[in-house]
């Protein structure tokens, strides 16, 4: 069906072809710069460490290890099992402290309180503290992210 | 949707009084000429400082200015940061653009006379603005804290010593102490980020703000014949030609950029010999061919020092050039209009033989 | 008009986009003691050919982007012509 009159002027079309250009190009360029400014920042999927370095843990004691860019808590249970968890606090991020004595995970920035399995049990934490899966495959101590097979 | 956009335009001007810049903008003449052509180098200056500033800004999140970290920060930009290899390239080719068309620019204003009465207060802070681009370019050099800048940046620091009295105390200044160490490096960024920066902004709000007061010159032959040379209004007219010449520019930077990006040598070794090789980026080529060929002493002089004292003295000549071209019809300002040919040649010969 | 820019520029991101270099360039790998030199380049070859796309992009795009600024150019210099001789001098 043939239109009477243009929807819009050669002008009009000229105009919105430039405008729409430079912001298609201006889109392009931002793309790279965005990618630049946030890189990518893999938390890694597993950690393997030497398991002799941590046998001679005493029951209930803890023992940090290098997660990536954060700290890592790994527990030895009464029973000689293992516990990892991320050592940061699921409040604001800041670093927890394990205090043998009264078997609990504290938060010192806002007095957030965990107990032994890691639980939030005080202060304005909301979720516990991230669980990491821990498997002995000798002579290592393999520490991996839940979600990796 | 064009009536909020015409709103806000209303609601700025009420406050800021944004009319008054728009309608100076739209009335502003630009000469058409033919040297008109070389109007295109300023603005073509500011693309690329803008440039640099931009892939300054994205370096800068990792760049690490201490000697211990910093090539290998570079290098982590080029590795592992996505597309770090090309904003290094692009700032690295920005660079050499952009004094290029300082140079240039230079020369075409220089050729023209356009630093006449009244305006010799624009040439001198276009004399400081190249002071500055030159030193931002001397100090970003040494930044990848490689075998090569390193050496290029101890030659050039030493070469102030030879001036008389204050030398030694230049280029302590400069290097932070007798040597170059990782205080040089940390000075030399600080220059560079912070210090030169806020000194060009302030030349250039000058230089800027001169060159719409006093507006566009015209030719020398033009101006005393007393004719009326055409003009276009500035907006739109000259800025839809000036976004040609940057489209094109840019085009240009990205490709040599993307298809020539330069590499990274390896972390500078304070002990070692200097790399064979050593030379300075291409725009110190010719006074480093000078410093070559002038004998170690002249009449009982040192080479040294007959070389900077000339340089001194250029760079006074250049600066006051206004003031010494002050007939530019008669013959003493067809021999300046020579000199600059000159100095193009020399610049160009000596460079070029600073690479056989 | 709007509505052509919308798709205009969404259709020329998700072009641009999909082609994109995913991350970093290679290096030549760096050991310990012996760094040696780092050549800047693509990490793979579909970085490589999304950089050629980019270059490509961004040439295609200055070639209509010119061929449009040159007719506004001829506009504009008409309309100022046109003002410039008339007896108006608004």
């Amino acid at each position: 069906m043939k239109l009477k009159h243009s929807l819009f002027t050669r002008r009009q079309f000229l105009n919105g072809l430039f405008g729409g250009w430079i912001t298609a190009l201006l889109a392009t360029l931002v793309y790279p710069v965005v990618k630049f400014i946030f890189p990518p920042y893999r938390e890694p999927e597993e950690v393997i460490l030497l398991f002799s370095d941590f046998e001679g843990m005493a029951p209930g004691s803890v023992k940090s290890f290098p997660w990536g860019s954060k700290p890592g808590i790994l527990k030895k249970r009464d029973d000689g099992t293992y516990l990892a968890f991320v050592g940061v606090c699921t409040h604001l991020d800041c670093n927890v402290a394990y205090l043998p004595e009264q078997k609990k995970f504290f938060c010192a920035c806002h007095d957030g309180w965990y107990d032994e399995y890691g639980t939030n049990i005080g202060g304005p934490p909301a979720h516990p503290l991230r669980r990491l899966v821990v498997e002995i495959v000798a002579p290592d101590l393999i520490i991996k992210r839940e979600d990796v097979e | 949707m064009k009536n909020w956009g015409k709103e806000l335009v209303t609601w700025l001007d009420d406050r800021i009084g944004l009319s008054a810049i728009t309608q100076f903008l739209k009335e502003k003449p630009v000469p058409q000429h033919q040297h008109s052509i070389w109007t295109y180098t300023g603005s073509a200056i500011l693309l690329f400082f803008a440039i640099q500033v931009v892939t300054g800004f994205m370096l800068i999140l990792y760049y690490k200015p201490t000697l211990e970290a910093a090539n290998a920060s570079v290098g982590r930009i080029m590795t592992e940061i996505p597309l770090g290899w090309i904003i290094r390239s692009v700032h690295s080719w920005s660079s050499t653009f952009m004094i290029a068309f300082v140079f240039i620019h230079l020369i075409s204003i220089w050729l023209t006379k356009s630093y006449r009465k009244p305006r010799e207060i624009t040439w001198m802070s276009g004399v400081f603005l190249l002071a500055c681009s030159l030193v931002f370019g001397f100090t970003g050099y040494l930044l990848p804290w490689d075998d090569l800048s390193l050496s290029a940046t101890k030659v050039g620091t030493d070469i102030p010593r030879s001036i008389p009295v204050v030398g030694a105390w230049v280029t302590k200044l400069l290097r932070g102490g007798e040597d170059v160490t990782g205080d040089t490096l940390t000075r030399f960024f600080g220059i560079h980020v912070c210090i030169l920066p806020i000194f060009i902004f302030l030349l250039l709000a000058i230089h800027v703000y001169l060159i719409q007061k006093k507006g566009m010159s015209v030719p020398l032959e033009a101006e005393t014949r007393g004719e009326n040379v055409p003009t276009i209004p500035f907006w739109p007219n000259f800025v839809y030609r000036e976004m040609v010449v940057w489209l094109i520019l840019v085009g240009i930077l990205f490709s040599v950029a993307i298809l020539f990006p330069p590499s990274l040598d390896k972390q500078a070794d304070l002990m070692a010999a200097a790399p064979e090789g050593v030379k300075p980026e291409w725009y110190f080529l010719f006074l480093f061919q000078t410093l070559k060929i002038v004998p170690a002493k002249i009449l009982f002089v040192d080479g040294d020092i007959v070389v900077v004292l000339l340089m001194l003295m250029a760079g006074l000549f250049i600066f006051f050039l206004p003031v010494i071209d002050n007939k530019p019809t008669e013959r003493k300002g067809k021999i300046i209009t020579a000199l600059g040919y000159v100095l193009v040649v020399y610049a160009l010969i000596f460079s070029v033989w600073s690479l056989l | 008009m709007l509505a052509g820019m919308i798709c205009l520029s969404l259709f020329l991101c998700t072009s641009g986009w999909a082609q994109q270099p995913e991350s970093s360039a290679g290096s030549q790998t760096v050991t310990e003691e012996t760094q040696e030199e780092i050549k800047p380049a693509p990490k793979d070859i579909k970085e490589a050919i999304g950089i050629y796309v980019f270059l490509g992009w961004i040439w295609i795009s200055i070639f209509v982007l010119v061929f449009i600024l040159r007719q506004k150019i001829k506009e504009t210099d008409r309309i100022y012509r046109l003002k410039f001789f008339s007896s108006d001098k608004s």
